[in-house]
């Protein structure tokens, strides 16, 4: 691969690069970018001029030999680069391109893209874990794979460069277990890793700019992150959810010249084949949280509506119309629960739990039902009232796991921002007479109209 | 040697100046962040380069003369091959090179460089400055706005601008040392406004052997004193030198080591200013002495009453002072 240096020839007057291996001496590239550029407008109004003729102009390898150079071994003494690395310069930036490139952030945004560069250990937790893990599928592969350290400096700014990822990106500050490593290969090649981090919320990402997976070759990036979203079979609902990387070490697959797709060859079509399996695999993890997520709160939601039956029945209920609305209630809740544990829609580590209330749910129906025998019992005998025979059963070991916590919406509008829709300002306040004009119409109070933002958000997750 | 260097500025740099930055590193652990006018062959700093992290420099195009985008930039281009090898060579981390006069760039807020300018930031307390001027102390400097208009500013303002910047970045017992040099020149309206105020306590001047030069001594002392003061720094003034510069002018160089005192140092409710004004321009001035091999810094030639020789080992009395002692030393 390339490295680009002719990209600086409009950037700059003059372009160095001063290299240095371990226990070699330096060696020096300059590119004097200004001369190419005066040599060439010369000769070209000597041309248009019709003063020179097809023969007499420049050839690209004179007009190389007159402004590069390139030092013999040795030339340069170690004293004048120590530091083993390589420094490159751009001196005289063009002022089209000056505010721009003078300016940090910016220039250190666009290099966080295009460059190999190491995690930021500080504040991305999975950092370590993530480069151990391309490194041993890389060698266990027998692939290469190298990140490198970049120190950015524009005027007396400086700066240590890292890959973007941070845990604050993540909903919670924190990704949802993981990191997830796949490699990617089939049966006759290896084709390189991919790795993902999944959002702990069924959101997307916060910082939009950092959604989804970026496609590398070795470190340097090909495309945007959202041309990888074809290659998901979903589409963007878990891809969003997703920071990650496809990082291709394969020598065989190589960038475009503009870097934004895979060269055309008969590894290409491959390559995206065994990076499907890999996408899939993605949606499915992704997927899979969705549901345990979903699975959760019906669970919570349960445990919490059946300790409050639990409860009036134990307390004051003796009215047998009121225990037949509570136990039809019961039955509804004990269908639903079976109904998940049946068909595995609860999450792996909770199914014990929501069996021990299935069987609870069960014993509080007996107890209800020989509750409501007893009362009826009691109105065509009159007798002396019976005592129950069972117990009612013991809620207090079931918990409502904490689930994450519900946002409270001020009005539409803030909803979907939340759900990172963007509409402009027509839209916008057609929202507003739809949520003056019906969702607020229709609540009785505050806490009602909250509680319907809420439930159309919840439905709107749900069916994502 | 380059036209901007003399035994004499050698001699200071190395015996005066190179202690007192050396305390800072390594007594005070200050990062050193040299700031000023280098000139072009950046002698100052290959003096100090052993401390040195990063360097922020000013360099004009063509000196004595306001600046024009026509002049060559070749003085500039040059100071920044040197910073530039510098970088390279790992002895400094990082350098910016102002293209223009520092009064410019500080009051306009860019500089003058061909491809675009560059902005001025003064985002890091800076720990050295070194205001190294040709001129005099009331030479006003122009130069032309973006509007076309000719401004004139003087240095005091210009210092005062300096410290307006430092003081913004300053955080509670941070340290910095101020070197001014500047031509033994007398002329000014500020100066003689000056005289015409104080006249009382400058009469004592007046049966001196060059008399000007301790009543310019005693102003630019007094200046610095109150402004550095009025930006809430405590003053150490070391003692000043007198020496002769290129073509035989005579010249002035002053040093101040600066600290931004802790809160919990008050007393009473006030900072406690340990060394008066008085003390700082009652103490007769060094001169370097290169042809010695011991005595590189020696006392004035004069005896005179009411002003005192100043410990030749001034950072020994620097050590012993009452500021050092309540304010550095924690």
């Amino acid at each position: 691969m390339g490295i680009g240096i002719y990209s600086a020839y409009h950037l700059c007057d003059k372009l160095t690069i001063t290299s240095k291996k371990e226990n070699n001496t330096p060696n020096k590239l300059t590119m004097y970018f200004a001369k190419m550029k005066s040599i060439l407008s010369e000769q070209r109004a000597l041309r248009l001029n019709g003063e020179i003729d097809g023969d007499r102009i420049i050839d690209l390898q004179t007009l190389l030999e007159t402004c590069v150079e390139i030092t013999e071994p040795g030339e340069t003494p170690t004293k004048d680069f120590p530091n083993t690395g390589t420094r490159i310069e751009l001196s005289g930036i063009s002022e089209y391109f000056y505010s721009e490139i003078s300016n940090i952030d910016i220039t250190s945004r666009y290099l966080q893209d295009v460059l190999p560069l190491k995690f930021n250990t500080a504040s991305f937790a999975h950092a370590n874990l993530i480069e151990e893990k391309i490194s041993d599928a890389c060698e266990r592969n027998s692939s290469y794979f190298e990140s490198v350290n970049v120190t950015l400096q524009v005027n007396s700014q400086t700066k240590e460069l890292y890959k973007p990822y941070s845990d604050s990106d993540f909903h919670n500050n924190h990704a949802e277990g993981g990191p997830y490593i796949l490699e990617i290969k089939d049966d006759e090649f290896f084709y390189g890793v991919a790795w993902g981090c999944l959002n702990s919320e069924r959101r997307k990402i916060k910082n939009s700019d950092l959604r989804g997976f970026l496609i590398r070759k070795q470190g340097f990036a090909i495309g945007k992150r959202a041309s990888a979203v074809k290659h998901f079979p979903r589409g963007n609902t878990f891809f969003d959810r997703y920071i990650g990387e496809i990082i291709i070490t394969n020598p065989n697959l190589l960038p475009n010249a503009s870097r934004n797709d895979i060269e055309y060859s008969f590894m290409r079509e491959r390559f995206f084949n065994a990076l499907l399996t890999c996408t899939t695999e993605f949606d499915g993890i992704a997927n899979a949280f969705q549901e345990n997520c979903k699975a959760d709160a019906v669970l919570n939601d349960l445990i919490v509506n059946v300790k409050e039956i639990s409860n009036k029945v134990n307390t004051r209920l003796q009215n047998s119309d009121e225990l037949l609305i509570l136990y039809t209630k019961l039955t509804s809740y004990k269908n639903t629960l079976s109904d998940r544990i049946k068909s595995k829609r609860i999450r792996e580590t909770r199914v014990e739990e929501a069996q021990e209330l299935e069987k609870n749910i069960i014993s509080l129906m007996e107890y209800i039902q020989e509750r409501l025998t007893i009362n009826v019992s009691k109105k065509t005998e009159n007798k002396k009232p019976q005592k129950s025979t069972k117990k009612s059963p013991d809620f207090s070991e079931f918990k409502s796991e904490e689930t994450l916590q519900n946002p409270k919406y001020e009005s539409l509008l803030s909803l979907i921002n939340d759900l990172e829709f963007s509409f402009d300002e027509k839209i916008g306040y057609l929202l507003e007479i739809i949520d003056e004009r019906f969702i607020q119409a229709l609540a009785k109070n505050k806490e009602e109209y909250y509680s319907f933002l809420l439930n159309l958000r919840n439905e709107f997750l749900n069916e994502d | 040697m380059s036209d901007f260097s003399t035994p004499n500025k050698e001699c200071i740099r190395r015996y005066y100046n190179k202690p007192i930055i050396r305390r800072l590193k390594e007594v005070y652990n200050c990062n050193i962040i040299y700031y000023g006018l280098p000139s072009p062959d950046a002698e100052d700093i290959a003096e100090w380069i052993e401390y040195i992290s990063s360097v922020v420099a000013f360099q004009c195009r063509d000196y004595g003369n306001v600046s024009d985008p026509d002049q060559p930039t070749d003085e500039v281009d040059k100071l920044i091959e040197k910073l530039n090898s510098w970088e390279a060579s790992g002895q400094i981390d990082n350098y910016i090179v102002y293209d223009g006069y520092m009064e410019e760039v500080l009051f306009k807020g860019y500089d003058n460089s061909a491809s675009g300018s560059i902005d001025y930031t003064h985002d890091n307390h800076v720990t050295l400055f070194n205001l190294d001027f040709c001129n005099s102390i009331t030479s006003p400097q122009e130069y032309i706005t973006k509007e076309g208009d000719r401004i004139s500013k003087y240095k005091l303002e210009l210092i005062d601008k300096i410290l307006e910047y430092q003081s913004k970045v300053s955080h509670q017992s941070d340290k910095f040392v101020l070197f001014l040099t500047v031509q033994a020149s007398y002329n000014g309206a500020d100066l003689h406004d000056y005289i015409e105020v104080n006249k009382k306590s400058l009469c004592k001047y007046n049966s001196f052997h060059r008399k000007k030069h301790f009543v310019l001594k005693h102003f630019i002392e007094d200046c610095l004193y109150n402004k550095i003061k009025a930006y809430n720094y405590i003053p150490q003034f070391m003692p000043t030198v007198f020496y002769k510069g290129i073509k035989d002018v005579d010249m002035m160089h002053f040093a101040v080591m600066c600290i931004r005192p802790l809160d919990s140092k008050k007393q009473g409710g006030i900072f406690v200013y340990n060394q008066l004004i008085n003390d700082i321009t009652n103490t007769l001035p060094l001169m370097p002495n290169p042809e010695s091999e011991a005595d590189k810094l020696i006392n004035y030639l004069d005896i005179i009453e009411g002003m005192v020789h100043p410990n030749k080992n001034f950072m020994e009395t620097f050590c012993q002072s009452r500021n050092v002692n309540t304010y550095w030393n924690d």
